[in-house]
């Protein structure tokens, strides 16, 4: 495997560029949150391991290296006390040995692994059990940030190593801590103390690489808003980062997860994660409990997003089917490449497997999350809103870009937007039904005399073709001119969801009806025929989310068969 | 996905199971071209055991409703669960398949 500039390559030994003296063995990995890049580095008598990693797989590689390659002295250096970091140091023969193996980590997290505290180390969101370990090297003490000073620690049976604690003074006036590690003949080690990841998050140089922990995904999507994570440490820690980068001594920055990057590559993504960490002012602490939410959330949506996407493009199709009988096939073509049909078969497909490891108990709450969040993002990338409605009808391809951007908002720590107004129900709800009948909106006699337009015409006229045409609405008298406050959109998006629910399966009319129930306001919707299947209990819970979001609660009724929307009535003069 | 077919006096009934996606539609159309290649003239597709279709399922089922629209042909769907029938009413495939409840009313129109 690359590294990504070709210059440092995984899985062997070779030159620390800029420090000849050392020699780094790097294991690289694809990102995932299941277990960071592990850096040997081998300087004189000493081994340094830099984070090794969740995985016993990668662990048993590593202790194999060091065992072949040995020192005398081995220092595990945490960028910081994450499970994915250092999951082998509870675990694993090797690495678990306190007298063979020293730790060094930043203090706050030498004290989260003593406690084997489950939130600041990240264990719990992970569902990873951990147990209490003793680190041999505190770093950033409280007794020396901000004075100096020098520490010698026992490093294995027969080493020791020397941490140097100076205070500098930034370009900007300000004062900060730095810390050199090294042996009596290794090269020295430089650490950076950069908090806001988590606040034991430290940066390491060496030679002309600097490692940088997990610095470049604190802004992501199932990152952001950990417990330990602030978002203005974060900012000044990438601020401090990139005046080290831009001294010009830093060629490379290795990263806790993925590719290496270019010290120039590392400047602009990094300015990109600082962007992204000043726009999450306001986000949620993202716990275990705020994953399953999410998890929950992302399973409802995934069902709802591959039913929109397979109505849409089965939908474009069929209307190429029906061009093609027509003998327009050049057209039928054209519409059939509005979306990669072929594509989205295989994300959902993905997602479907992904889903299916998960109820195995393979795959964890948070990585499933976030796997949803990679579909839906590469969804996104490829769905043109604007080609879509023109063939398409406009408000289906706008709920399925909502969709996308509602899961994207959630993912990133944000409750979803609610734009909540107070609106008088009946009307609304009568004028929203009336507008889903769209049959002859077309007007194919108008444009006879534009073959251009005549077949755009003929495309939207196939493509919009109703399904809605027995939707009757009914207000009654006693709730005129009531109103609630809702959010109309999610509203409307829902009342067609359930319409689409009970047209899908020939429910034949279909009832909706505005009227007063235990002294508030409800919308029901009624199918004509028995027999509705119920469904399962991922989309229920899917679309009562929807409904409180619109500003309602959502029941069942089993009989006579229907949902019911309730919405609690803003107070007025002619209410009873 | 598993596909079994079951011949009959006047055509064939091919019985799928699991998705048809992407992935698994080469399978389905292999066994329908299969058919037709041996002369069948009516096939029914039994959808009881189909959870969800893809457009690149619907792909093959308009492809072999191309292929069998002669006078005496038919090719027709029957027990589709209320996913499947959703995504058929909701394309506009309703109105190009003939669907039945079950596979006793489909054979009963051979």
């Amino acid at each position: 495997m690359q590294s990504g500039n070709g210059t440092v390559t995984h899985g062997c030994w070779q030159p620390v560029p800029g420090e000849p003296s050392a020699a780094i063995w790097p294991y690289i990995r694809k990102a995932d949150i299941v277990s960071s890049n592990t850096y040997l580095i081998r300087s004189g008598n000493v081994t340094l391991v830099i984070d090794p990693g969740g995985l016993q797989s990668q662990a048993d590689e590593i202790a194999a290296v060091l065992a072949k390659d040995a020192t005398p002295c081995v220092l595990v250096l945490l960028t910081h006390a994450h499970a994915d970091h250092f999951r082998p140091l509870m675990d694993h023969p090797y690495f678990r040995d306190r007298t063979r193996v020293a730790l060094a980590v930043q203090e706050s997290g030498a004290r989260a692994l003593a406690a084997a505290d489950p939130l600041v180390t990240q264990s719990a969101l992970l569902e990873k059990e951990i147990t209490p370990t003793k680190t041999t090297l505190p770093l950033f003490s409280e007794s020396v940030t901000g004075r100096g000073g020098m520490m010698t620690a026992a490093c294995g049976p027969a080493g020791t190593i020397h941490l140097a604690t100076t205070v500098r003074t930034a370009k900007d006036g300000t004062h900060f801590t730095e810390q050199v590690l090294y042996s009596d003949d290794s090269c020295p080690v430089v650490l950076y103390h950069t908090p806001g990841h988590s606040p034991d998050s430290i940066c390491i140089r060496i030679g002309s690489l600097l490692f940088i922990g997990d610095l470049l995904f604190a802004a992501g999507p199932g990152v952001a808003g950990m417990a330990g994570w602030n978002r203005e440490e974060l900012i000044r820690s990438i601020d401090r980062v990139l005046e080290i980068l831009k001294e010009g001594i830093v060629t490379q920055c290795m990263p806790g997860h993925g590719y290496i990057l270019s010290c120039d590559d590392a400047i602009r993504t990094l300015s990109g994660v600082k962007r992204d960490a000043v726009a999450l002012e306001g986000i949620e602490e993202l716990n275990l409990s705020r994953a399953k939410e999410t998890a929950v959330y992302a399973e409802g949506l995934m069902d709802e997003v591959e039913e929109i996407f397979t109505v849409i493009t089965a939908r474009l199709l069929f209307v190429s089917h029906v061009l093609d009988e027509l003998e327009e096939s050049g057209e039928a073509g054209t519409v059939e490449k509005l979306i990669d049909a072929g594509k989205i078969d295989d994300l959902m497909n993905d997602f479907h497997r992904f889903s299916e490891e998960h109820r195995a108990g393979t795959k964890g709450t948070m990585q499933l999350a976030l796997k949803a969040g990679q579909i839906v993002g590469k969804l996104d990338r490829m769905f043109s809103q604007q080609e879509l409605a023109l063939v398409l009808d406009p408000e289906y391809v706008r709920r399925a870009g909502r969709l996308l951007l509602d899961y994207t908002i959630v993912l990133r720590g944000f409750r979803q937007p609610r734009m909540l107004k107070n609106v008088t129900i009946g009307p609304f709800v009568a004028g929203f039904v009336a507008s889903l009948d769209q049959s002859g909106n077309e007007d194919l006699m108008g444009s006879a005399d534009d073959p251009v337009e005549f077949t755009r015409s003929l495309i939207r006229k196939i493509a919009r073709r109703p399904v809605f045409r027995k939707v009757t609405c009914e207000c009654a008298g006693e709730v005129n001119g009531w109103q609630a406050e809702i959010d109309s959109t999610v509203l409307g998006d829902l009342i067609r969801t359930i319409l689409e629910d009970f047209a899908g399966c020939g429910s034949g009319e279909i009832a909706v009806k505005i009227a007063s129930a235990s002294g508030g306001l409800s919308i029901t919707i009624a199918p004509g025929s028995a027999g509705i299947p119920e469904p399962g209990e991922v989309r229920k819970e899917f679309l009562r989310s929807e409904c409180a979001r619109a500003g309602g609660n959502l029941r069942w009724m089993a009989s006579p068969p229907g949902i019911r929307i309730e919405l609690q009535p803003l107070p007025f003069s002619g209410m009873p | 996905m598993e596909i079994r077919t079951e011949k009959q006096e006047k055509g064939a009934v091919v019985h799928a199971g699991g998705r048809i996606d992407t992935a698994a539609a080469p399978s389905l159309e292999a066994e329908l071209n299969r058919l037709i290649g041996e002369g069948q003239r009516k096939i029914l597709l039994n959808f009881s055991n189909v959870p969800y279709i893809s457009s690149g399922g619907l792909r093959v089922l308009l492809a072999t409703a191309k292929k069998l629209r002669g006078e005496n042909d038919s090719f027709s769907l029957c027990a589709l669960n209320p996913e499947v029938t959703k995504i058929m009413t909701l394309a506009g495939f309703n109105t190009i398949f003939s669907i039945y409840p079950t596979e006793g009313e489909a054979v009963a129109k051979w």
